[in-house]
């Protein structure tokens, strides 16, 4: 049964992809496109690829550290700058210098928005799960009160949190946030999203390695029992 | 619940306030100009430039978020941090 839900769930954010994607067709011209074949073959390729090897990856992962990239060995630094590289590939390079080519320097506009978007994420959502110690983003959405995806997503869900266990094995309370900002930066998307791998995890369909899941668990556990003083 | 953790919540979350805030209300403002009254950012710098005004205000919304973004990689691994950590040694206000 969750599984026919997963499958239409994903089918209703394709087509609402697909659906804008039309529109902004319709925008940008008013000329019919005739269906580019080799261009959605290529795509689905990529698709297909990178889901088989996150597949195959996460077959391989048999701890916490192995979930992580490297094994968890990327300082916070060293992933600023692996993202600073990936967006200025793509976003910087490609987009922005056809964008000005394109429109002149109106292009201008676009350069800002990127740059505002980075600071916003950071300020409304990366600094509320700061700290937080290996609890993800999924972890975190996966652990809202109300599990049902659909149900309730207009309430805003405010989680306790407790930074993992301290380097002495004493569990420490420090830190609660609540976990989602506002009902502004969690879309409805979003939030149909992470409530798909909520229910996965219920079900213990969750495709990480046993350990991984028992560390959620014990994650878990923690936010469960609230802020010791 | 020590008073000391809610003084760290509390300033955290204004100091994010305002940073939201600083980011937010410039980009709009240059966004709704663009939109509303182009001929505004489309003025030269000088009369003999190329360069228009809204291509400096862009360059300067961008520096400023490196700036924003540095004041609370600041503050948060220093004050933050700091007060954290006291919290963690039993510290109660």
């Amino acid at each position: 049964m969750n599984r026919v839900r997963q499958v239409l769930l994903s089918a209703a954010f394709l087509s609402l992809s697909t659906t804008s994607y039309a529109a902004f067709e319709a925008v940008g011209a008013a000329k019919a496109h005739e269906v580019n074949v080799s261009a959605i073959i290529m795509f689905l390729m990529f698709v297909v690829s990178t889901l088989g090897i996150t597949w195959w990856a996460s077959s391989k992962t048999r701890s916490m550290d192995e979930f992580y990239t490297a094994g968890s060995g990327i300082t916070g630094f060293q992933n600023g700058l692996a993202l600073a590289g990936d967006y200025m590939s793509a976003a910087a390079l490609l987009g922005v210098t056809s964008m000005i080519f394109f429109n002149g320097y109106d292009g201008m506009i676009y350069v800002v928005s990127f740059f505002i978007a980075w600071p916003l994420l950071l300020f409304l959502f990366a600094e509320r799960i700061r700290n937080l110690g290996r609890v993800t983003i999924a972890d975190i959405a996966s652990y809202r009160p109300d599990p049902d995806p659909l149900a309730g997503s207009g309430r805003l869900a405010d989680c306790r949190l407790l930074l993992s266990r301290g380097s002495n094995g004493r569990r420490r309370p420090t830190d609660r946030v609540v976990v989602w900002p506002s009902l502004q930066l969690r879309s409805d998307m979003c939030r149909v999203a992470d409530g798909g791998l909520c229910h996965l995890r219920r079900h213990g369909r969750h495709d990480m390695g046993s350990n991984h899941q028992g560390d959620l668990d014990a994650v878990r556990r923690d936010i469960a029992r609230g802020p010791r003083s | 619940m020590t008073p000391l953790f809610n003084t760290l919540v509390r300033r955290r979350r204004r100091f994010v306030a305002c940073l939201t805030a600083v980011t937010i209300v410039p980009y709009y403002a240059f966004i709704l100009v663009a939109a509303y009254a182009p001929r505004l950012l489309a003025v030269k710098v000088t009369s003999t430039s190329i360069v228009s005004i809204g291509w400096v205000i862009g360059v300067m919304l961008i520096v400023g978020t490196w700036l924003l973004t540095g004041l609370y990689v600041r503050r948060a691994n220093g004050e933050f941090d700091g007060i954290t950590a006291r919290i963690l040694l039993g510290e109660h206000k």
